[in-house]
């Protein structure tokens, strides 16, 4: 029986409550055979029919606030409009958050076209000094993180003096008529990360030929300790000792002909905190020409030919992305020896990679090859990575998949494939092999999740999502028909590479190269437009298996 | 040795001290009383969300605990929502049940679970409207028209303020 307080709580008034007083009240009470009849309910006129209750108002300010946190993402710094337009409280809790506008853009009314946005979330964007004063002022003391996005305006190493005391982030490119260099701006003792870097990229000049850049960095911004320079190497940083020794995170991205293999061996020597480094190297140099500091953890490696040959005892997280000179393929024979590597990313080319010995190895992500089959089947054999997840990417075909699931990968755990969506489902040897028969086991018998992603440069049909999917679920019953229950989570997934997708992309880069060849590609006409569309595939950068699809059906 | 717990509607959960002391709450109350066989009271939490509740403390015992050092979410520069896919299933319930888990969470100090419901509200809302973000959560639209302008007003471009 519910109690008084279910009963009030559902805005009815307890059995009885001024039933004498009411015309009813010479009614004969309702016995329990037919009570159904003769509800309190019944005694009352009927209520408004209610809202459904509003749970989330129960939430305190302070949960709702790290709840707002978390829609806001500093790669895509945008204030969540929609946060504040929804309700007074959540208007009022939204205002009081003062990282939700603590990403600041400086720079021409065009620039804004290249930062994501739409409706309801916008960069916080300033063209000028007055501007970008009043934006502060409504964040109050909050540190800040500013970009400038152009040009850097003439005033603003006076007018940084006013803000050196709270910007704990600065990035800005310089191009080379800039009308101030870098750093005869004050000293930021904020500054926990500086993005400084020449665009268009110009080896000739230097950062801090004049200007003592890293010097006032060393003693002038105590708290640095993640510094990404791009365009231009930085000989002049080896002999800031100090500075060195602080950074936790460096990237360079810098031309390969300005820099020689002992440089890049002294520099990584003076580094002994970097637990993240990235060597992004331009053009792709003929021979290796780096090292890395021995202290990283995470490593990013890009356009090398090369992974060099050294201590890598503290490395867990290595990504590698090939770059292509178009000399004829050459593997090496190195044997890499890395202790406590946990995950091993190869975006493009993985065929190129030595002979690896990892034995903590968890996941493994291969992208794209542009390798023939005979040549990868060539590799195969020799291929010894061994790990409990496994993301591939869509060159790798079902008859190499299958061989290695066979072989090296049989104690896989999780394996995640990307196909491309054509006009049939793909993955049908993959899903016999997986599937076993009566006089074959199912492959992997430790395998608990699967999933497909599948890859579509049109708009995904539906239809063939779901015969995928369908297919998937076959899998499971072969499976456990054939003796294995193995798989608990299956799931398949698509990506929409359609053309409204690549345009959001285009803007979420805001980059500059990016703008200069849709501007070269308007200019082109019509009937060249199409060709490249029907003959080459679109390059929409590089393709990474392990992120996540645009959405999801389970299967299991 | 296990652990008493009895929820506000009565009910009692025998579980292991090192499930129960996810709960930076009752690890503190099971150091104040010492080693005693009292139940510990959470007049807080009902039976159907504490059970969930343990599942996730029984999921995650031997994860490291929290240091209480790490930034909140508004102080680190480096945040992510991202789930790994068995909190992810954990925490696909309705609604109901997701807030009454924050509240239990926030209740019992039990941070990474707080983490894991306020990660899954935000990317609920991330990408709506305010309109869907109201329907979605049942939230009677208060602004005065004249109000709702002045706030889309201050949102826009700088420099078109």
């Amino acid at each position: 029986m519910e109690s008084d307080y279910s009963l009030r709580s559902r805005g009815c008034r307890p059995l009885g409550a001024n039933l004498v007083s009411t015309s009813f009240a010479e009614m004969p009470l309702p016995t329990l055979r037919n009570s159904t009849k003769w509800s309190d309910e019944s005694l009352y006129p009927p209520l408004k029919p209610r809202r459904k209750p509003c749970v989330i108002s129960r939430l305190p300010d302070e949960i709702l606030r790290e709840i707002f946190a978390y829609t806001f993402t500093f790669e895509r710094a945008n204030v969540p409009v929609f946060l504040f337009l929804v309700c007074r409280r959540w208007n009022e809790v939204a205002s009081g958050l003062s990282l939700l506008r603590s990403v600041i853009y400086l720079g021409r009314p065009d620039d804004r076209t290249k930062l994501y946005n739409d409706e309801y979330r916008r960069p916080v964007f300033c063209i000028t000094f007055d501007q970008l004063s009043k934006t502060l002022a409504r964040i109050g003391n909050a540190e800040f993180e500013l970009f400038i996005v152009s040009q850097a305006p003439e005033d603003l190493d006076t007018e940084l003096h006013s803000l050196s005391t709270r910007c704990c982030s600065f990035g800005m490119k310089l191009g080379p008529d800039a009308p101030i260099s870098p750093f005869s701006f004050p000293s930021m003792w904020a500054l926990r990360e500086l993005f400084v870097g020449l665009w268009p990229p110009h080896f000739e000049l230097s950062l801090d030929k004049d200007d003592l850049l890293f010097e006032k960095l060393e003693a002038g911004s105590p708290l640095l300790t993640r510094l990404k320079i791009m365009g231009c190497f930085p000989w002049s940083l080896l002999k800031y000792r100090t500075l060195l020794d602080r950074l936790t995170e460096l990237e360079l991205s810098v031309f390969s002909q300005t820099f020689t293999l002992e440089d890049s061996t002294a520099l990584c020597s003076r580094l002994s905190s970097v637990e993240s480094f990235t060597w992004d190297l331009y053009p792709p140099p003929a021979e290796a020409l780096i090292c890395t500091p021995v202290s990283t953890k995470t490593l990013f490696l890009i356009n090398i030919q090369e992974i060099p040959a050294q201590d890598y005892r503290n490395l867990v997280d290595l990504a590698v992305r090939y770059g292509s000179t178009g000399e004829p393929y050459a593997r090496s024979n190195n044997l890499l020896h890395f202790s406590a590597l946990q995950m091993l990313r190869v975006y493009e080319n993985w065929s190129e990679l030595p002979f690896i010995r990892a034995p903590l190895l968890q996941r493994l992500v291969l992208g794209n090859t542009d390798q023939e089959e005979a040549v990868i089947k060539e590799l195969l054999p020799h291929m010894q990575l061994r790990s409990r997840v496994i993301y591939l990417g869509r060159y790798m075909s079902d008859d190499n998949l299958v061989f290695l699931l066979a072989g090296i990968w049989s104690e896989v755990q999780e394996l995640h494939k990307t196909y491309v969506l054509e006009s049939n489902v793909p993955g049908m040897t993959l899903a016999q092999a997986l599937s076993g028969s009566v006089n074959t086991r199912p492959l992997c018998p430790y395998m608990w999740c699967l999933t497909v992603r599948l890859r579509s440069w049109e708009t995904p049909d539906p239809v063939l999502i779901r015969r995928s999917a369908q297919r998937l679920r076959q899998i499971v019953k072969d499976r456990k028909r054939n003796g294995c229950t193995s798989l608990t989570r299956v799931r398949c997934g698509w990506i929409d590479m359609s053309p409204g997708d690549e345009n959001e992309e285009d803007n979420e880069g805001g980059d500059d190269e990016e703008k200069v060849n849709d501007d070269n590609e308007e200019e082109g006409d019509d009937e060249e437009e199409e060709e490249v569309a029907v003959d080459e595939e679109p390059d929409r950068g590089v393709e990474k298996p392990e992120e996540s699809p645009s959405g999801w059906v389970d299967v299991l | 040795m296990p652990v008493l717990l009895v929820t506000s509607d009565n009910e009692q959960f025998r579980v292991e001290k090192v499930v129960a002391q996810r709960s930076v709450l009752i690890k503190n109350m099971l150091e104040d009383v010492g080693e005693s066989d009292q139940p510990i009271p959470l007049p807080n939490v009902t039976a159907p969300v504490l059970k969930k509740v343990l599942e996730y403390c029984d999921h995650h015992q031997t994860d490291p605990l929290p240091t209480g050092d790490e930034p909140s979410a508004d102080e680190s520069r480096k945040r992510t929502t991202d789930i790994s896919e068995w909190d992810q299933k954990f925490i696909t319930v309705d609604q109901e049940m997701l807030f009454e888990i924050i509240l239990a969470a926030n209740y019992l100090d039990i941070k990474p679970l707080l983490d894991v419901g306020c990660k899954t509200v935000a990317n609920m809302i991330k990408g709506k409207s305010p309109e869907e973000i109201r329907k979605l959560f049942n939230i009677v639209n208060d602004f005065t028209p004249e109000e709702e302008a002045q706030i889309k007003k201050e949102n826009e471009w700088a420099e078109d303020r």
